[in-house]
């Protein structure tokens, strides 16, 4: 049968299909679901990764030019049969298929033309669903956040279906062997450290079949797939010159956790404005801002640093000599601002008088408990692409009070408030580090020269929103903003003022920061303020999750990522 | 040998009252220049927002603009079914003036 229907000398997409003794239904639902693609522009490039049973061989003889297959004489595993598929293809782009999962009928339409937005996409990812093991209906939707470089690094939570610009492939070196059962993160980190633009096409596009053997119904069944994933980690890690180490997470499958393993510790300029408020904590009255310092120098371990206090003029004479001992041989400065009180003015004054290449905001209502906690926002801060970053912030009673700023309708607020400590957010998001809008001024790290580069803190924004500003102005710049939800400091919020914020500010962020606010590039479109639409859906862009998780999990919503910003 | 730190206080004590005043104005300077790059940078910001509002209100002036001709083109041919000898061109203009004026109100 012929049926090459493209128009130029290759077609835009070539699907990768390795081939390892799948059960012959499942090969055959794989097979034509790419056949029934809604675009012409594809070839399928399977390869038979050794002899297969003589079911899968007689589907294997297709009759269709369209469908090419590479039969390798012994097994050498997903990695090579990939990298064998991958010289096969011809297409402008690749996209990966395993042999017993489907693509959506229009999947590859779909994406190419979102591609065709753009002339500089070299990588695409989108959301996807599973099919159940027994029944083949569609379950457990996974809508993604943009694309996070951030959250990529401890979790290839960009699973399927991925599609990558066939030269930058073989430009990385393919699918490298060593690597089976992550081959796909291996290529994706390879291949978006050098991408000029990612694209998240927030459509269930892939379904990807439970089966017992496979991650995607029991987490523990490929221990050696995310022991490989450690491996992909720690090679990226050596190749950017990421300062850290990588292990695998014991608590949540598929996490890599990262310790920091710095170089330099650059100076850091701790800023803390405060007018010397108390505070019933645990039953005692506490001047905050005492409690805070004295627990910065008594927990922390990082070793260079000062303390910057910035005093309004609410504060008392006697104050700078009990900081100075609450911060006992740490060095400690003191800067009165007399003005009116404007929280952007008095963290811009503490910059200026502070010495460090970090500058660390921090809120005198704060208190610290992790001993890494510095070298932990360093770590992300120094990355030449990184800009603000910030802590998982909990509440004196152990609840989250923050964990990044995400914007809906308009209006951006804290994630995942008041959830438990140790909850681990949407599919483990609050495992890891991932980019998002806006970090909390309450615990921000910003390197000097980025901060000085923005601006600094705006002072039109006096009381709220200066942080979010502060984050798009970076933004803006090219710095992604990174919350870290390993590290954790506890946040006695509003201890200090009126927690309440005014319609005016409001306005003003938006008037600079409107379309951004208006369409959260960290969210996924499928969600809405009740959780999410119809699911399975009638088309690609309704869903609905509520079936599917429990209720907190679709009320958290963790998404986050940068749009546009790509290298790591 | 270096003077101590106690020597060089009280060697600066005289002149702490110039020195303060001395660093207010820095600490004034260095913050307007932070609020200068903030305002460039709002302004930019602002900017990106007024010109998205602007292609958005094109968009829709765009499409308005299509309906108008589609309906002009529509109340044109209906003239004609109307009257198979049509008056003279002056005549028409005067019967779809008032028409006219309503489609074009609609539109701005």
């Amino acid at each position: 049968m012929s049926t090459t229907l493209w128009s130029g000398d290759a077609p835009i997409f070539s699907v990768l299909v390795p081939v390892w003794h799948p059960d012959p239904h499942h090969l055959l639902a794989c097979v034509e679901s790419v056949r029934s693609q809604t675009t012409a522009e594809w070839e399928l490039c399977i390869v038979a990764d050794g002899p297969q049973p003589p079911e899968v061989e007689r589907l294997l003889d297709l009759d269709d030019d369209r469908i090419r297959v590479h039969r390798r004489p012994v097994n050498g595993g997903i990695a090579a049969a990939t990298d064998d598929a991958l010289a096969m293809a011809r297409g402008e782009f690749i996209a990966l298929l395993d042999n017993d999962d489907t693509l959506a009928d229009e999947a590859l339409g779909t994406v190419a033309w979102e591609i065709a937005g753009y002339d500089d996409v070299d990588f695409v990812f989108t959301d996807e669903d599973h099919l159940h093991p027994t029944t083949g209906e569609r379950i457990n939707p996974f809508y993604k956040p943009g694309f996070s470089m951030e959250r990529l690094r401890q979790q290839m939570y960009l699973g399927h279906l991925i599609v990558c610009r066939r030269t930058l492939a073989v430009e990385v070196g393919g699918f490298r062997p060593g690597f089976d059962g992550s081959q796909d993160h291996d290529l994706a980190l390879r291949a978006i450290e050098r991408a000029r633009r990612v694209l998240h096409v927030p459509k269930l596009l892939y379904h990807w079949r439970e089966s017992p053997t496979s991650t995607a119904l029991d987490s523990g069944a490929k221990d050696w797939a995310y022991e490989a994933g450690v491996r992909v980690v720690a090679s990226h890690l050596e190749r950017t010159g990421f300062p850290a180490v990588a292990s695998r997470n014991r608590d949540w499958p598929g996490i890599i956790d990262l310790e920091p393993d710095l170089v330099d510790h650059p100076e850091i300029s701790i800023v803390v404005p405060t007018g010397g408020a108390c505070r019933v904590v645990a039953g005692v009255e506490v001047l905050l801002v005492e409690q805070a310092i004295r627990s910065v120098a008594a927990v922390s371990t990082y070793p260079n640093y000062e303390i910057v206090v910035v005093l309004d003029r609410r504060s008392d004479e006697g104050l700078p000599a009990r900081l100075a001992a609450a911060a006992g041989p740490v060095p400690i400065h003191f800067v009165g601002d007399h003005r009116p009180f404007n929280f952007a003015a008095a963290c811009n004054l503490g910059a200026i008088r502070g010495r460090g290449e970090v500058l660390l905001f921090l809120n005198d209502d704060t208190e610290i408990v992790m001993p890494g906690w510095m070298e932990r926002l360093v770590m992300y801060a120094t990355r030449p692409d990184i800009g603000a970053v910030g802590a998982k912030m909990l509440y004196g009673d152990g609840r989250i009070q923050h964990a990044g700023t995400w914007s809906r309708y308009g209006n951006p607020a804290h994630r995942y408030v008041g959830y438990p400590a140790d909850h681990p957010g949407y599919l483990a998001a609050l495992a890891t580090a991932q980019n998002c809008l806006a970090v909390t001024a309450a615990c921000l790290a910003v390197e000097r020269r980025k901060f000085d580069q923005v601006g600094g803190f705006a002072t039109m924004f006096p009381l709220a929103y200066n942080d979010v500003d502060l984050c798009l102005k970076l933004s803006r710049s090219g710095y992604r903003t990174a919350v870290d939800c390993v590290t954790q400091v506890v946040h006695h919020e509003s201890s200090s003022r009126d927690p309440s914020v005014e319609d005016w500010e409001l306005d003003q962020l938006l008037g600079r920061w409107g379309p951004i606010l208006a369409a959260d590039p960290y969210d996924n479109p499928n969600h809405t303020a009740d959780g999410v639409e119809e699911y399975p859906p009638t088309s690609t862009f309704l869903v609905d999750v509520r079936d599917h998780f429990a209720e907190a999990d679709f009320r958290a919503r963790a998404w986050p990522a940068p749009h546009a910003h790509l290298r790591g | 040998m270096p003077p101590t730190t106690s020597e060089r206080s009280a060697a600066l004590a005289p002149h702490q009252g110039g020195l303060d005043q001395l660093q207010a104005r820095v600490d004034h300077l260095a913050q307007q220049l932070l609020q200068a790059r903030d305002a460039a940078i709002g302004a930019e910001a602002e900017l990106g927002v007024a010109r998205a509002r602007v292609a958005e209100l094109e968009q829709h002036l765009h499409v308005r603009t299509v309906e108008v001709e589609e309906l002009q083109q529509k109340v044109l041919a209906l003239t004609a079914d109307d009257d198979p000898a049509p008056d003279r061109p002056g005549a028409v203009a005067r019967r779809l003036g008032p028409l006219m004026a309503r489609t074009a109100k609609r539109t701005t």
